[in-house]
């Protein structure tokens, strides 16, 4: 006998697809939390203040530890790709981010446009207390009756409707919340979620959320049939049950195959996955996000009392010797293509424009955020002054951090240094920052000169800085990715999210 | 006793169970609400069953005022800061109260007692389900705060960093 369950093919397609976006989704993003494995509610991320940690990790209290000593390297088995690899998880994050919300899309157009969302929205209050009695017949070991002429349950249609239409834009727009241009062009929509750290948080239990759902709704496929209900769901009807099953069973090692396929590319060609997964991105995040200029004033009851910092200070003698003369003998090299490559102190860099002071929220890539005041000269003065040639494109910042000496535990060694966009230099509170909460820039947090570009995520900003260049290319500089971590740690160049 | 605590703290078992140390909590509050409200629950399960079924006897009145009285003076005790051992002891004696009731619930599953056709010698008695589950919550969530992953009120998390 075959009963007609009516799911088109669109839906039985989308479910499928679904599946493999979630949990891809789900492992990128435990990649990404394992970076910082520390959840809180407030924007400081105080040390201690946390909810929630997913690490076994204990930092010294009697010597200087930075954020990048409290990354976890989790298993591949729950994590894409594994073994602390925070650039390709984002990558591959964003990527099937991005495939979800089209796969999501083409489901609620067509849900809508063909009545079937009729099937999932509960169209009467009487659910709740049909949904209450379907709890209570689960108690009693027995299945509910299902809801005249329809597949599903009322307890079951409220689930539905729950993930559908709640769970599943929920998680967009926290997601959403988390992006550095998001929150620097609308604070409001940050703190209409709590707060960046407050979104962060709420993503977690929204994944928490997701995982139990898929755990329920396996059970109950289980339950009610499993070849009745993976028939309706690969044939549209109850039919072949035998046949449904077998290909579901298929499905699924399918799905865990590319999970297999993109944690081994993954691990064995970091470089590649970066370069491939990072265009697709870009097609998305260039046009929606490089537009947004940063708009942040946080009050100064606001500003974090402890910075967080990620990286460690050059050690180097010269640095010290430096340091120690408040940086007297510091001199920044600005060259490359321009007409008019200059080389400045401290005061000469001051001098060359009214100081610009913001309050606003550093966004690092690792997910922590903190509160703090920058004050300095607009990247755009320094451009102006320098002139760039027209086929200047990038501008290359180079530090006196070396990792090989500065950082051990880092994913690398060699001179740290980002490129970025000759265009973001133009942006509102994009600055050289020699100034910090009102006082000189503290050692660790670059002294005497680091970048502020605040739509970007925090590892863009280089500390430390005593070169700029102007170039067209930066194929040839480190590794060619455009920047340290982007050499090392595989890290998007442009990085609004 | 030191021992065999310190023995089963360095067990494989102990390891798996608290999750290899990966996972914590500091929502004392929170925990402590859980607990007490699903010690409340298993109380209101039975009261429910005391006002919806007709003609139970006077035992059950009496087995339903002694597990209701300990579950709900169980929950109050979880909030008595003052003192930590109070709320300390609370956990425990909530563990052996859902034991307890457990421990009931199964046995007169296997028989039916007289005058308890309706509550006993059946598993398809969705209150006693429901308590069932409420008793094992408890129980876990206490399980959860001995191995380190959750802590309750008064405590806190000892996370300095």
């Amino acid at each position: 006998m075959t009963t007609t369950f009516d799911y088109p093919v669109w839906l039985r397609v989308d479910h499928w697809l679904n599946v493999l976006f979630v949990t891809l989704i789900i492992r990128s993003g435990i990649e990404i939390l394992a970076t910082h494995p520390k959840l809180y509610w407030n924007d400081d991320s105080r040390p201690g203040s946390e909810w929630a940690r997913f690490t076994r990790k204990v930092m010294p209290k009697n010597k200087l530890y930075d954020t990048l000593d409290e990354e976890e390297d989790y298993s591949p088995f729950i994590s894409l790709p594994g073994h602390a690899q925070l650039g390709i998880g984002r990558h591959w994050h964003f990527v099937a981010v991005i495939g979800w919300i089209l796969v999501g899309l083409s489901y609620y157009i067509l849900l809508f446009t063909t009545g079937q969302w009729h099937r999932y929205w509960p169209a009467s209050w009487s659910i709740f207390p049909e949904a209450w009695n379907d709890i209570v017949t689960y108690m009693t070991f027995n299945l509910p009756p299902l809801l005249p002429g329809e597949p599903l349950d009322a307890m079951q249609k409220l689930a539905y409707a729950g993930v559908i239409f709640g769970l599943a834009p929920f998680q967009i727009l926290t997601g959403a919340a988390q992006s550095p241009a998001v929150e620097a062009r609308f604070p409001w929509y940050v703190r209409m979620f709590g707060g960046r750290q407050w979104a962060r948080s709420l993503h977690f239990i929204g994944l928490v959320a997701f995982i139990g759902f898929i755990i329920i709704h396996l059970s109950m496929v289980f339950f009610w049939g499993w070849g009745h209900l993976t028939a309706a769901m690969i044939f549209g009807s109850i039919r072949n049950t035998h046949w449904a099953t077998a290909l579901s069973l298929l499905i699924i090692a399918a799905i865990v195959a590319v999970h297999v396929a993109a944690t081994l590319w993954s691990l064995r060609n970091p470089r590649s996955v970066q370069r491939v997964l990072d265009a697709v991105v870009a097609v998305v995040r260039r046009p929606l996000l490089r537009p947004l200029n940063s708009r942040q004033h946080y009050p100064e009851r606001k500003l974090t009392a402890q910075h967080r910092v990620n990286g460690k200070p050059p050690c180097s003698v010269e640095y010290k010797v430096m340091a120690v003369h408040n940086f007297a003998d510091w001199r920044l090299r600005v060259g490359g293509l321009v007409e008019n490559p200059v080389t400045l102190d401290l005061a000469g860099l001051r001098a060359l424009g009214e100081p610009e002071m913001q309050r606003v929220m550093h966004n690092c890539v690792q997910g922590w955020t903190s509160i703090g005041q920058w004050g300095g000269l607009h990247l755009s003065a320094l451009v102006e002054l320098v002139r760039p040639l027209p086929e200047a494109k990038y501008i290359c910042s180079m530090t006196m951090q070396d990792n090989d000496r500065d950082e051990p535990s880092s994913h690398g060694g060699g001179q740290f240094y980002e490129v970025m966009d000759l265009e973001l230099a133009y942006k509102p509170q994009t600055i050289l920052a020699y100034e910090m909460n009102g006082k000189p820039l503290p050692i660790k947090h670059g002294a005497p000169l680091r970048l502020r570009v605040e739509t970007q995520v925090g590892f863009k900003m280089a500390k430390w800085i005593n070169r700029i260049e102007f170039i067209n290319d930066y194929s040839g500089i480190g590794k060619g990715a455009g920047g340290w971590r982007e050499d090392n740690v595989y890290y998007a160049k442009d990085v609004e999210i | 006793m030191v021992a065999v605590i310190e023995r089963w703290k360095r067990s494989r078992l102990y390891e798996l169970l608290r999750l290899k140390g990966y996972v914590a909590f500091n929502l004392p509050r929170t925990v402590t609400v859980l607990g007490a409200t699903l010690l409340t629950g298993i109380a209101a399960a039975h009261v429910y069953v005391l006002t919806s079924r007709p003609a139970l006897p006077t035992s059950f009145f009496v087995y339903t005022a002694i597990l209701g009285a300990c579950c709900l003076l169980t929950a109050a005790s979880l909030w008595l800061g003052r003192n930590p051992r109070v709320p300390q002891v609370g956990w425990f004696i909530g563990d052996l109260v859902s034991v307890a009731f457990l421990a009931v619930y199964l046995a007169t599953r296997a028989m039916t007692l007289p005058g308890m056709v309706a509550v006993t010698g059946r598993w398809d008695f969705a209150p006693g389900t429901m308590a069932g589950m409420l008793a094992l919550g408890f129980i876990a969530v206490h399980m959860s705060v001995l191995l380190g992953i959750n802590v309750s009120y008064p405590q806190r998390q000892p996370w300095f960093d």
